[in-house]
């Protein structure tokens, strides 16, 4: 318990006193060591979990504490600061908060100086009164302590057994009438009284250890990496590599959080140039496919080296299988190649299930068909997913029945959600199956929370191979790649070759309006029973019913979008370029 | 090699019986039995082992096999002796409420606190002990398989009914085998099945349904199981009971709605928070007579994981695990880390080349250093055996005598104010373990000075208490007999009410006279000149700073961490040793994995991964190569933008920095280049760094910040 309160008595001291919240909000330029990168927007795109957990937050927790210590140190003149800065904010951020595209600054903002938004600094009519501003402060803030959105998640984490609500209606409740910067030494006082000075003493020498074993953490990772493999044939060459490897293991990864308001606050500048001036704008993924195919990186004798020592980790890995563990290889690179020669060279003979999480469309269920047909050669069926996977488990979990689990990329778009996520633990947790998995998206640990870390019982190797993603990106849509539009014109055409008079006559009719339209900007498709009475009108068809089914034919081949405007009604729009369809229209217009 | 790519599936099969080859035409046809492979594996195994030293090989599987096992049984006991007591007042709860006289449902909420992965290991020893002592219709549902109100119905009442088929079974077992056992009836799907199948049942006894994570269920759900509950408790008489597992209490009172809670008689139980637990795990483990030992590093890294991150016990056991996995793996020396029992015959099988082995051990290098006079040691194998088992024992011995001393320690220091060696027993001992600061132990002598002589008395006391419940080795039975000595002179000193302590009088000028004003630095003179006037000596006085000067002497010497003696790195898991023995780095890759760290880093420098000299930047760590690998310069270029980047005028600084050196002024991007292009941007949003963005024509969104 002691160490516990130590822990939460840290994080409350800063919680509750309005003056040191400022401090803190000036404090970030204090940059936030190693792991502090979690803090990204592109966690929205892999799914915005509650219980983020990943031992990567370890550093940012251990952080907080160095912050309070800085607090500590910096109170006075983070007031000052804080002063200064509020006075420029209160007069120019007005300004943010209509600008603001997307609303993270003005939350930022006024997640900042919410507490001292008083009559003292302005006037209450100028700031405090205007109800729309503060509507916009306090969904902003519900955002921020509901939706882990923003970036700066500190807060949250700083209050682990807290529901966010509550702590944000702490804060939001406590109405600063005097101004907090007026009361800084109780603030001070509260600290200090509750962490004794040694505890605070222990805790800043370890901190300051922790902070560059983080630092050091990658770098000693890889001498060891390099020193344990003993039996390459090119020892020289392999001792000099190291001695040049060790040279740049200083480097560190510091993580500004400042960059990030930088970053979001700043207007995009950018030049209007589009890729419409190369001389082929866009290659096909085959013309891709050729031209790489010549191609040969300068690095391959370094990559092979590499493989090669990932390589001797193996029998380690057979190893920590058979003991229960399960392994997880992450790194940049291709990890394909690396996962099938461990599968051939060692699980040869066994039952192996090779999952391609990078294949769109994969589903759980296909991985549990592959295990009860192929594996457990069961022949009946299940009611549901839910029952197929109680049977996987207790199959594997009371026969003597071993199969091992090799899943290319777990965060595949197709298992990047938290239930995909939750199922694969589970099978990883069951005795008589062996996962070996790897990743590459880099906010893949945020999939993960607390009981399903411990569940999947994963032991983490750092496998950067620098191979080509060539395989996994292969079903992606590429930006560049010229794809849908040459795609979907040609199959358009196949499509219209084979449909009947009517059915191209409605075709016609939609792409007509959209080319007609095109130049309005509000334009959202042709409405479905204007659609319809025209058809009707050209006895195109007899029933809404058999227009539908004409439709269809279209919207499975994805020629066609149906969407729902927010009135209600039904628009039709054929996702082509204006050019394309135009030839296209052109060429099929009697 | 099969392949295992195709634009039709996403999972392929590989069975190990080769019948089924006919099936998927990729298969192996290699013919193997499972015992064979069996067979393989272990050897596959063993050789793991043998990777540093394969002599010792088999003798240090058999070790880790050992070790890891009683560490297991005797973890597992610990967890389940702690629980004990909550296990039983639950079990008594709902024995005491058995009968159906009142309306609301007897519930017991037990709070477990935030571990959520230690959680299953005590409902599992609750379920066993219902099932024992109270009644064989135990229901276990968590949130995950029940995502309906239906499903938790379902699940509930199929888990009550099979509970007694299960039971029925293993009777009728007994009766006659040869009864094949029925599929659970599936007759039985609702409240109203259930009763009527419950007034068949011969034994009444209570319904238990127990909700492992309270917090996860949805409140309307929750309430409507409630309420469902409460109607057949009344109405049908269906004596449902709860148990509830939550985490913490905060969400409790949006959880449990009033129109829930009214149904409800609860009664909370409170389980002993993990870091009770925890203190209790490392003494047992680690501070008793354990075998292997964790190194300070090591204990760090542990405790910062527990502490700051999961606080989970499951989590700290499975660190446990690969710590003791890894040094018998690593450590080529750590076939002699076993029982002293064993000790001589493992001495006397080791080869020439294992006491070579033996001999890199730092410590012992660092010994020979200082002891030029002992350099036959390392010729004389004769003579090293000896001194290596003699060292060993001493080592064990000293280390026993070690946590004993932080047992005494802990007692004399515990209440202090600012908790100098930390306030649990095992902080004392990581304390000591790192090797304790001087300026704490002085603090420590301090306060013992001004202690009064009843609170000396009463620490000595528990002192005494502690060495006798630990069995007494030699080196410390003479601490008991000091110590005794020591209580006996406080008793006798406190029996005789002293006299010539009052005889001192106080010095009346140190307070000031009525009515007239001293300054600051008259009053700051006349306070340093009292100070000055030595105070006479009193009986207490001495026996104190005996005392103290036995404590000086004694035991401050056998707190000297174990890591300063010969050969620690044998016992003591993650010592200071030869970088390719050292497992510490390894261990905090997995208490700490930074899979994002490591992607950033190949990426800004490619060159500490592949270890080249054509990439590396000499520090400037923004500089951009154009031998790089392509993915590194797409990725060094995008950092520089903002939130939106033009493909466009990105593909032109990648062409740029490929044709720094071709020298010639076009603006033609040749297809390659744009091929090679294309290639890195789309594996950068596979990587989750840009997406795509419809803001403007040609531009992408870049998702992360700063470098």
């Amino acid at each position: 318990m002691d160490e516990d309160e130590e822990h939460s008595i840290v994080g409350c001291a800063i919680e509750n006193t309005p003056e040191n919240k400022i401090a803190m909000d000036e404090d970030e330029e204090h940059s936030i060591v190693g792991c502090a990168i979690e803090n990204t927007p592109g966690l929205q795109e892999i799914g915005q979990k509650k219980n983020v957990s990943s031992s990567e937050l370890l550093s940012i927790n251990i952080t907080k504490r160095k912050e309070l210590q800085q607090v500590q140190k910096s109170t006075a003149d983070a007031r000052i600061s804080a002063e200064s800065s509020l006075l420029y904010n209160d007069r120019y951020d007005r300004s943010i908060y209509a600008v603001s595209e997307d609303g993270l600054t003005s939350e930022e903002s006024s997640e900042a100086f919410q507490p001292i938004a008083d009559e003292e600094i302005m006037p209450r009519g100028e700031y405090g009164g205007d109800s729309e501003d503060e509507e916009a402060v306090n969904k902003g803030a519900e955002l921020f302590g509901f939706g882990w959105k923003t970036p700066r998640k500190k807060t949250t984490l700083r209050t682990p057994l807290k529901t966010p609500t509550s702590a944000l209606k702490q804060r939001i409740n406590k109405t600063p009438n005097k101004t907090p910067l007026k009361t800084p030494d109780k603030g001070r006082k509260i600290v200090s009284a509750q962490t004794p000075q040694t505890v605070r003493r222990q805790l800043r020498n370890k901190i300051v250890k922790v902070t560059s074993q983080v630092l050091e953490g990658n770098s000693d990772a890889e001498s060891n990496g390099s020193e344990s493999d003993s039996s390459s044939n090119d020892e020289e060459d392999r001792n000099e590599l190291k001695l040049r490897a060790a040279k740049n293991q200083s480097m560190d990864i510091t993580v500004n959080t400042e960059d990030y308001f930088l970053a979001q606050s700043s207007s995009v500048h950018t030049s209007d140039r589009t890729l419409n001036r190369l001389n082929n704008p866009r290659l096909s993924q085959e013309a891709v496919d050729s031209l790489m195919e010549n191609f040969d990186d300068c690095h391959s004798k370094e990559k092979i080296l590499l493989m090669k020592e990932y390589q001797q980790q193996f029998l380690q890995w057979i190893f920590l299988l058979r003991e229960g563990f399960n392994i997880l290889v992450y790194g940049l690179g291709s990890k394909r190649y690396l996962l099938d020669e461990f599968r051939t060279r060692f699980l040869d003979g066994k039952n192996v299930i090779v999952v391609n999480g990078y294949f769109p469309g994969l589903t759980i269920k296909e991985i549990f068909n592959s295990i009860t047909d192929g594996i457990l050669e069961h022949s009946g069926t299940f009611f549901s997913t839910v029952e197929q996977l109680e049977f996987i488990e207790q199959e594997f979990n009371s026969t003597k029945i071993e199969a091992y689990l090799i899943i290319h990329n777990m965060d595949g778009p197709s298992l990047q959600f938290s239930r995909e996520q939750e199922v694969l633990c589970r099978l990883a947790a069951a005795p008589g199956l062996h996962v070996v998995a790897s990743t590459d998206h880099i906010n893949t640990p945020l999939l993960w929370d607390q009981r399903k870390l411990s569940q999947s019982k994963f032991v983490y190797f750092d496998c950067t191979t620098f191979a080509p993603y060539s395989e996994e990106i292969s079903y992606e849509n590429s930006l560049l790649v010229q794809q849908s539009t040459t795609l979907g014109l040609a199959s358009l055409v196949h499509v219209f070759a084979s449909l009947t008079f009517n059915a191209k006559a409605i075709f016609i009719l939609i792409a007509q309006r959209q080319l007609e339209n095109n130049n309005e900007t509000n334009y959202h498709g042709f409405p479905f029973h204007e659609l319809y009475s025209e058809c009707r009108d050209r006895m195109l068809v007899n029933s809404d019913l058999t227009l539908r089914a004409q439709l269809t034919e279209f919207k499975d081949h994805k020629l066609l979008r149906i969407r729902r405007t927010p009135d209600g009604t039904e628009v039709l729009h054929i996702p082509l370029e204006k050019n394309q369809l135009e030839e296209f229209v052109q060429k099929h217009q009697e | 090699m099969a392949t295992t790519s195709s634009f039709s599936k996403g999972c392929f099969v590989f069975k190990a019986k080769p019948e089924s080859s006919g099936k998927s035409p990729r298969k192996k046809t290699k013919k193997s039995s499972n015992l064979l492979h069996r067979s393989n594996g272990d050897l596959n195994a063993s050789s793991l082992f043998g990777k540093c030293d394969k002599s010792s090989m088999e003798i240090r599987q058999d070790s880790y096999k050992k070790i890891w096992m009683s560490t297991k049984k005797k973890s597992e006991d610990i967890i389940s002796d702690s629980h004990k007591q909550l296990l039983h007042d639950v079990s008594q709860f709902v024995s005491e409420n058995a009968d159906i006289g009142q309306s609301s449902i007897p519930t017991a909420l037990v709070a477990l606190g935030v571990n959520l992965p230690d959680h299953a290991a005590f409902f599992s020893l609750l379920d066993s002990t219902l099932n024992a002592h109270v009644s064989p219709f135990v229901a276990m549902l968590n949130s995950k398989e029940c995502p309906s109100l239906k499903n938790m119905v379902l699940k509930a009442i199929q888990k009550l009914t099979s509970c007694d088929l299960a039971d029925d079974d293993a009777e009728k077992d007994e009766e006659a085998d040869e009864i094949v056992p029925v599929k659970p009836s599936s007759k039985i799907k609702t409240f109203a099945n259930l009763a009527t199948w419950y007034s068949n049942v011969v034994i009444k006894t209570p319904l238990i349904i127990i909700l492992q994570d309270l917090e996860s269920f949805s409140t309307q759900q929750l309430q409507d199981f409630v309420l469902l509950c409460r109607e057949y408790r009344v109405r049908n008489k269906l004596p449902i009971q709860f148990i509830m597992g939550i985490a913490t209490t905060v969400t409790l009172q949006q959880q449990l709605h009033h129109r829930t809670s009214v149904c409800l008689a609860t009664k909370s139980f409170q389980s002993r928070p993990s870091i009770v637990l925890l203190n209790h795990l490392i003494e047992q483990l680690f501070m008793n007579s354990s075998v292997l030992k964790l190194g300070p590093r090591l204990m760090q890294l542990l405790l910062d994981g527990f502490l700051y991150h999961d606080l989970s016990l499951s989590s700290f056991l499975m660190r446990v695990h690969l710590i003791i996995m890894q040094h018998y793996i690593t450590l080529p020396v750590s076939s002699l880390c076993c029982s002293m029992s064993e000790l001589i015959d493992r001495i006397k099988k080791l080869s020439a080349a294992d006491l070579d082995l033996y001999r890199q051990v730092p410590s012992f290098m660092k010994f020979i250093e200082n002891n030029r006079s002992k350099v036959s040691l390392l010729t004389d194998d004769k003579e090293f055996r000896s001194f290596l088992q003699k060292s060993l024992e001493d080592l064990n011995s000293y280390s026993k005598d070690f946590s004993l001393s932080c047992r005494i320690l802990h007692c004399l220091s515990d209440g202090m104010p600012d908790a100098l060696f930390g306030k649990s027993l095992r902080e004392v001992y990581i304390n000591f373990l790192i090797g304790a600061e001087s300026e704490d132990w002085d603090r420590f002598i301090q306060l013992l000075n001004i202690s009064t002589s009843y609170e000396l008395q009463s620490r000595i006391q528990a002192a005494l208490t502690t060495l006798k419940e630990s069995d007494v080795s030699s080196a410390l039975s003479d601490f008991s007999t000091s110590l005794v000595l020591f209580s006996e002179e406080l008793k006798r000193l406190e029996q005789a009410p002293d006299t010539d302590t009052a005889t001192s009088p106080k010095s009346p000028n140190v307070f000031v006279p009525k009515g007239k004003k001293l300054d600051k630095f008259e009053l700051k003179a006349q306070l340093l000149a009292s100070a000055k006037q030595a105070r006479p000596t009193s009986k207490f006085d001495e026996i104190k700073s005996e005392f103290v000067s036995w404590l000086n002497s004694h035991l401050a010497r056998q707190l000297k961490s174990p890591t300063t003696i010969l050969f620690h790195e044998v016992f003591y898991a993650g010592s200071q040793v030869q970088s390719s023995w050292d497992i510490v780095p390894w261990i905090r890759r997995q208490v700490q994995p930074v899979p994002r760290v490591a992607i950033s880093k190949a990426l800004s420098d490619p060159a500490s991964y592949l270890g080249c000299n054509c990439c590396s930047s000499n520090g400037q760590g923004s500089q951009i190569l154009s031998t790089m690998p392509d993915l590194c310069i797409v990725y060094k270029l995008h950092t520089e933008c903002g939130r939106l980047i033009n493909l466009y005028d990105w593909m032109l600084s990648f062409n740029a920095i490929q044709q720094k050196d071709k020298d010639d002024e076009n603006e033609e991007i040749e297809p390659i280049i744009q091929a090679r292009f294309i290639r890195a941007v789309a594996q950068l949003q596979l990587l989750g760094f840009i997406q795509s963005s419809k803001r403007k024509t040609d531009h992408v969104a870049r998702l992360t910040w700063g470098v």
